[in-house]
């Protein structure tokens, strides 16, 4: 089937039916699924984008900023994951969930953005944590905020990774394992050894 | 070494856990609002909804127009020939439509379903290239031979060097249909994962 045409979706709740308009099938677009937006953008409606990334903007760039750490190279990641997005609209389909494979671009780029800085391939195991003296992360963070994202910046990237997953979009184990492609088991083991880390830093949490 | 515990790891899957309530207080960075515009004038501009919606009419159109601009030809064009019988022969080469209409037969003939790669006698040679502007058989086609699958990938790399990301795309679709299970370096794996590229067609 084409890209961009009405079809039916696998998720039942979308109620799209191909033999109708997509205006006509479609749900109002605050109640469509994340798959259903993205086919319709593919179709040419502009507007379904702008629902699909005010959902999805927020936390994307925080996902990319605890990967990286630093403001700047977290909007040069953002905006390189929505030009991917963008391009590659013609080709999508309805494969996964719409989460997951955002941010699973998202995972290879900062993948890629580290090899190419890093030529054996290894992920740094720390990174700086965000300094105080950046505003624009620290504004109206209590002291105890502070301290949860200065420790979640010290932690191994994977480990790092993972607890942003699971916290800035509540992937389930098997999701996170098919964002980072690893095993389910590795994933586990990463979340068990950050909330250890996090709690040896925050023990009155 | 305290090692934790799959009981908090399972708390903290399930949602219930403080370190996510703390979380969800905590962060909420966002990205500039420059950049948020920027982002949704890329979206827009690669998107024209309203030219899409022209364009279905547009060429249905054409094609009418077209279509009616053939048959007006066909009409008055002096190389169409009717049914080349000795009664409907016109020594000036022109359709005579008049000894058309007094033979019956040849127009019958000729309105019959003609198989497209065995053409009637009695249709003249000018009628057979216009109904039949495919028949001859075009040159055999050679497929050009496809190089190895290792200089795809170079071709590929220098064409995401130059910038040339769509022709980089297109040229990775193709290495992935004719060579599947080819490895692939993990900057191109990333993007066939991000493009939704794969060896299987639609």
């Amino acid at each position: 089937m084409p890209y961009g045409m009405a079809s039916t979706f696998a998720n039942p709740a979308s109620e799209v039916n191909a033999d109708t308009t997509a205006e006509q099938a479609i749900p109002a677009p605050h109640q469509a699924t994340d798959e259903a937006l993205m086919q319709r953008y593919a179709g040419g409606d502009a507007h379904a984008f702008d629902i699909l990334y005010a959902r999805h903007r927020g936390p994307l760039y925080r996902y990319l900023l605890r990967g990286c750490g630093d403001t700047d190279l977290a909007g040069e990641l953002f905006q390189d994951v929505w030009t991917r997005l963008i391009r590659s609209r013609g080709r999508y389909r309805v494969k996964a969930k719409f989460t997951t494979w955002l941010f699973r671009i998202a995972h290879n780029r900062l993948v890629d953005h580290y090899r190419r800085k890093r030529p054996t391939g290894e992920m740094p195991a720390d990174l700086p944590a965000p300094e105080g003296d950046q505003p624009e992360i620290h504004a109206g963070h209590r002291e105890a905020a502070d301290r949860l994202i200065n420790a979640i910046a010290a932690l191994p990237f994977e480990q790092r990774e993972a607890i942003a997953l699971k916290e800035e979009r509540g992937l389930s184990l098997a999701e996170i394992a098919q964002v980072t492609n690893v095993g389910r088991e590795t994933v586990k083991s990463r979340l068990r050894y950050a909330l250890a880390k996090l709690r040896e830093a925050l023990p009155d949490e | 070494m305290n090692k934790p515990d799959d009981t908090e790891l399972e708390r903290y899957l399930a949602g219930e856990h403080p370190l996510s309530t703390q979380y969800r207080k905590t962060a909420n960075e966002q990205p500039p609002a420059e950049l948020d515009n920027a982002i949704r004038q890329q979206a827009h501009d690669a998107a024209p909804a309203r030219q899409r919606r022209w364009l279905r009419p547009l060429a249905a159109a054409a094609v009418f127009i077209l279509g009616v601009g053939m048959v007006f030809e066909l009409q008055h064009h002096p190389a169409v020939q009717p049914a080349a019988t000795s009664a409907t022969a016109n020594p000036a080469g022109r359709t005579d439509f008049k000894a058309l209409q007094d033979n019956p037969e040849p127009v019958r003939a000729r309105k019959q379903p003609q198989p497209m790669s065995a053409p009637s006698r009695s249709v003249s040679p000018q009628l057979e290239s216009l109904a039949m502007p495919d028949v001859r058989r075009p040159a055999a086609t050679r497929k050009p031979a496809q190089p190895a699958p290792g200089a795809q990938i170079d071709h590929i790399q220098q064409l995401l060097e130059a910038g040339k990301h769509d022709a980089a795309i297109k040229a990775l679709e193709q290495l992935l249909k004719t060579h599947p299970g080819y490895p692939l370096p993990d900057a191109l794996a990333h993007l066939a994962e991000s493009e939704q590229l794969s060896a299987e067609s639609e």
